[in-house]
């Protein structure tokens, strides 16, 4: 996966003479802005040339989970709609909640949709099953070339197998209120894993009084708050992912007991806003918005957006890595690609599904109007060499993915999640009563790492599962 | 008993009574004037009353959170669950209040015995995967038959009703020559309306009301949705935190309904609900 | 109809007809029945021995007793039991006196007493799950209203963290009493208008206060409705899930977990945030053995009403 990390370079080199063009930004969007026109008007002819002169409309069904850039993709598709010379209508459909479930009841009841937006949880459920289609053979050499680093081997391609092409990623970090900080007066943003707990602790004690609390965590749903911020944390101090030692081959969670004590400092009243345990991060976030929350960690690609249209802000916010255990950082963050479509392999319009791919989702153009907007973080390195990122992003680097983030391969519980069913709480549950204090840590990671590796190998022995064991694994480089 | 003690006991009594009429009614108050304040008035506090009645939270509500179509479904369904549950509650009713046929015994056990297996909501996987193979998972029918589901504590309601009725009336019935139908539709019908008035707005109110079943039903197809599931889901929508008085909105638009029948109805939900309770 | 044999032809074919013409009336329940009541429940406890569920060509796998051998050793479950019991218990425990004092005072016939029956039933016409939003916002604990009309009126200092693991519960009770009270009421109403005006007139007569009528020939006398009203509010109460899965999804840290609630999550998620691989298998074992334990309290409860009956 080392190209990926050469890919990120070229991000951020880019991102550098973007940010050294800011003063004359004029200028640059008119020279980029110029021959990415004449690739849509390239576009917009081939698609001409095949144009079938039939009467029936050839519907093709996409489905998303996302809802943040709705207006966005709804006014492409209905351009879309409206141009194209094939007779074909794309119908574009939300199902923000519940997405992973409605794919898999759709999936059984046979009425699936030709495409779907990649969704981490709904691929690895359903392509073992072979529900999604190769998308190479679909690919031209133009496709290949421009999307060449974006082909993950053993994320997105599996056996020379390519079933979705992420777009876009996000990578989880520290989010901080900065006038929190100068007015408890804290200088900079915590380094360690140490100073955050220091820094939370100063803030709630002198400004709790104000309603001003140094730490927040969105622990309704254990799963959704510990995977983008305890778990992050996990992989940078210990390279594990999900508590997988991919050298050793088995689960390990002893080693989050330094990372799980300073969270249930964290999530006391020491620390932390009141009311943690029931919040969604929504509500947490207008709180943020509010000036009420010192820190809280969560995803680059969602966040800025956030506190500049839906929950305006008015104080400052900035964005640093994840503080680790005595800032020694042994591995890389995971990032996540994101945008990516799987295709349906039972869909009878695979064809024309392919043609509503490139000319809307695949499409250079609209790629970098939806990062220019803000949307996502851009990993198409066409795009990314020929956009104006949003300004948030120029004045936050840390929102990007660096050098220091990488892709982790697939831990056994990922590849095939019917294979580890681990009996009792799984981690994110078990963690957060470690958290609230109902739960021992330490024999608590211990009988974690205990009920995990038995289910891991339950699944091994029964057959449905695979050895995942990667002796050189070097957690800097995965 | 002296007065003063009398006085003592009825200020208590009408005390406790206010206590709970206040506790009562204001989650019901507070989700209708809530529905007309701003935001950021609901989640500042603010007072009992809205600042200013912002009637345009259900302009946005229908529109934009397409509750014009959530209430349609809700109608279409709940009517349709109350037309199916009562015709056929009443039908079985009376077959076993009044026919001897083969395997009755078995069949009228089974219905009870099922009375009291409470296996839950964790029933409705089956249910759902039998209407996908029915192919009626992707229509409102579908939805509309998992909710009127098997309805055996009704039919035994209806049964106990209709053996209260003297059995000489439709006896001599059949000594005119009526057939079973005839019998059925022209005497014990008009009679057994009251407790079929019942069923109707008890499983009126399910349908109306159900948030589990009519969920799972729609989340391959939220089309399907009904007010009360919409509403819920507003929950964990994107905007959720910023759109308290959007929630509120919804959570009126499906709650008035269902007041207005009761306010018309109210007497027989009450004596409905004995009339269950007494004999059921 | 086991002497059918016995018939002559003609006989036969008018009693076949007269089954049929039965059946023709049944049928559309009967065939609502079966679909949706028996069919589930049978379904139910076949997979009770199976392994089943997950995502893939799953193909289910007979493992005789080890779903239920789980559910013994399964911590949280029995978590889930014990949070059912306190639910059920502390609802019982609320519900049952207020309803009851409720009924007592409304049910005399004064002016205005219809109209109070009406208002305090009014929450059991209402989704219990589109008041549960309600409430959640209510209870809040940085915006709802609650909290900031106690801190106000200057009854706390700090907000109460209702929805938090500590209170969570309590909140579910009394949302719960909220929404079930006027149901009991109606039926304690029904039960006091049974009682013969004759008995309580001659009470009065005899010289007993409003008190001792109350102990000595009200009480008494609703005995029989009382069993029927309790046995109703144990079972609705081991099967509440609704508001549950609205208010808290069974959390924080399961503190609110119920019995229903947690076997309906192997099957399908709670909530949008929240996913578990689908396990039918032991869903179905878990679904059996809450139903099973709700069998034997509501047996023990019978048993128990019949003794009562022999005291009295």
């Amino acid at each position: 996966m080392r190209k990926t990390n050469k890919a990120m370079a070229l991000a951020m080199a880019a991102l550098m003479t973007a940010s050294a063009l800011t003063g004359c930004g004029g200028v640059a969007e008119e020279t980029t802005a110029a021959p990415a026109q004449e690739t849509a008007g390239e576009v917009a002819g081939e698609t001409a040339a095949e144009a079938a002169p039939s009467g029936e409309k050839t519907v093709v069904k996409v489905w998303t989970k996302d809802r943040h850039d709705a207006s966005f993709m709804q006014e492409k598709v209905d351009a879309y709609n409206a141009s194209n010379q094939d007779n074909i209508e794309v119908q574009y459909e939300i199902y923000s909640d519940n997405y992973p479930q409605a794919v898999d009841m759709v999936f059984q009841n046979g009425d699936a949709p030709d495409i779907f937006v990649f969704h981490e949880q709904v691929f690895n459920n359903h392509v073992n099953a072979g529900r999604f289609a190769d998308l190479t053979p679909f690919m031209d050499e133009e496709f290949k070339k421009t999307f060449e680093s974006n082909m993950i081997d053993g994320f997105n391609v599996l056996d020379g197998k390519c079933y979705f092409v992420p777009t876009a990623a996000t990578v989880c970090r520290l989010f901080y209120n900065k006038d929190i900080f100068a007015k408890a007066g804290i200088e900079k943003a915590p380094e360690t894993l140490e100073e955050m707990v220091e820094d939370a602790k100063t803030i709630t004690a002198q400004l709790s009084g104000e309603g001003i609390y140094g730490f927040a965590a969105n622990m309704k749903g254990a799963q959704s708050a510990l995977s983008r911020s305890l778990m992050k944390q996990g992989e940078r101090e210990l390279g594990l992912k999900f508590g997988y030692d991919f050298k050793a081959g088995q689960y390990d969670f002893t080693g989050y007991e330094s990372l799980v004590t300073a969270w249930k400092t964290l999530m006391s009243p020491e620390c932390a806003f009141p009311g943690c345990e029931s919040l969604d991060i929504d509500p947490l976030r207008t709180q943020f918005a509010a000036g009420k929350i010192g820190m809280y960690m969560s995803f680059t690609h969602a966040e800025p957006g956030v506190y500049a249209n839906q929950f305006p802000m008015e104080q400052e916010w900035g964005c640093a890595q994840m503080p680790v255990t005595g800032g020694k950082v042994v591995g890389a963050e995971h990032y996540q690609p994101l945008n990516g479509y799987l295709f349906n392999a039972e869909s009878k319009n695979l064809e024309a599904a392919w043609k509503v791919y490139t000319a809307i989702f695949a499409n250079v153009e609209n790629l970098k109007e939806y990062y220019e907007a803000g949307f996502g973080i851009s990993t198409v390195p066409a795009v990314i060499e020929s956009a104006q990122p949003a300004q948030y992003y120029l004045d936050n680097p840390a929102l990007l993915i660096s050098d220091t983030d990488a892709v982790y391969p697939y831990t056994p519980e990922e590849a095939n999640v019917d294979a580890v069913i681990v009996e009792g709480q799984n981690m994110y549950e078990t963690m957060a009563e470690m958290i609230l204090g109902d739960k021992d840590i330490k024999s608590g990671l211990q009988d974690l790492t205990d009920r995990y590796n038995k289910a891991y190998q339950a699944g091994i022995a029964e057959g449905s599962g695979t050895e995942v064991k990667i002796a050189d694994f070097d957690p800097m480089n995965p | 008993m002296n007065k003063k003690k009398k006085i003592v006991l009825e200020i208590l009594t009408y005390a406790f009574l206010l206590t709970m009429v206040v506790f009562t009614v204001y989650p019901i108050v507070y989700t209708i004037f809530g529905s007309l304040k701003t935001n950021s008035e609901l989640t500042l506090g603010g007072g009992f009353f809205p600042k200013e009645w912002h009637f345009d939270n259900y302009v946005q509500a229908f529109v934009q959170a397409d509750f014009a179509h959530y209430t349609m479904n809700s109608v279409v369904v709940s009517v349709s669950v109350m037309i199916i549950a009562t015709i056929t509650c009443a039908l079985a009713g009376f077959v076993f209040a009044r026919r001897e046929f083969v395997g009755k015994k078995l069949i009228m056990g089974a219905y009870v015995a099922l009375m009291f297996i409470a296996l839950g909501s964790v029933t409705l996987y089956p249910i759902y995967s039998l209407l996908t193979a029915l192919h009626l998972n992707k229509s409102v029918a579908g939805l509309i038959l998992a909710l009127v589901g098997g309805q055996a504590s009704n039919v035994m309601l209806v049964m106990g009703f209709v053996k209260s009725i003297p059995k000489e009336l439709d006896e001599a019935a059949t000594i005119d020559g009526a057939s079973i139908y005839g019998i059925f539709f022209k005497i014990i019908m008009p009679l057994i309306k009251p407790i079929m008035a019942v069923v109707a707005l008890f499983s009126f109110r399910y349908a109306w009301n159900d948030y589990i079943t009519t969920l799972i039903m729609s989340i391959s197809l939220p089309k399907l949705r009904t007010l009360t599931v919409a509403v819920v889901q507003l929950k964990y929508s994107a905007n959720a935190a910023a759109e308290w008085h959007i929630m509120l909105a919804g959570a009126s638009i499906a709650i008035i309904p269902i007041l207005i029948v009761y306010f018309f109805c109210n007497k027989q939900f009450i004596g409905g609900l004995t009339a269950g309770a007494v004999k059921g | 109809m086991s002497t059918m044999s016995n018939l002559t032809p003609e006989k036969k074919k008018r009693v076949i007809k007269d089954n049929l013409r039965s059946y023709s009336l049944l049928l559309p329940n009967l065939v609502l029945f079966i679909a949706f009541s028996l069919y589930p429940v049978f379904w139910t406890l076949k997979y009770v021995f199976y392994r089943y569920g997950g995502y893939g060509a799953s193909v289910p796998k007979f493992v005789g007793l080890e779903n239920l051998i789980r559910v013994f050793s399964d911590d949280i479950y029995w978590k889930a039991v014990r949070n059912t019991f306190v639910y059920a218990g502390a609802k019982i425990l609320f519900i049952i006196p207020l309803a009851f004092f409720l009924a007592l005072f409304l049910s005399r016939s004064r002016k205005g007493n219809g109209l109070l029956q009406s208002i305090i039933f009014v929450p059991t016409i209402m989704s219990s799950a589109v008041m549960g939003l309600v409430f959640y916002l209510l209870f809040n604990v940085y915006s709802g209203q609650i909290n900031q009309y106690l801190l106000n009126w200057g009854i706390i200092s700090q907000p109460i963290n209702w929805l938090g693991k500590e209170h969570a519960m309590k909140t579910l009770v009394i949302t719960a009493v909220w929404g079930g009270v006027g149901n009991y009421m109606v039926y304690f109403i029904a039960g006091i208008q049974q009682i013969s005006q004759d008995a309580l007139e001659s009470a009065r007569i005899d010289g007993a206060n409003r008190i001792q009528t109350l102990w000595y020939i009200t009480i008494p006398m609703l005995g029989p409705i009382l069993k029927i009203i309790l046995m109703l509010s144990i079972t609705s109460a081991f099967s509440d899930m609704s508001n549950v899965m609205v208010l808290t999804e069974g959390g924080p840290t399961n503190a609110t977990m119920v019995m229903a609630l947690y076997g309906y999550q192997f099957f399908f998620p709670i909530s949008a945030g929240m996913t578990i691989t689908p396990q039918y298998g032991y869903g179905a074992a878990v679904s059996t053995i809450s139903a099973v334990i709700a069998g034997i309290i509501t047996i023990l409860y019978l048993k128990a009403s019949k003794k009562l009956d022999d005291i009295y």
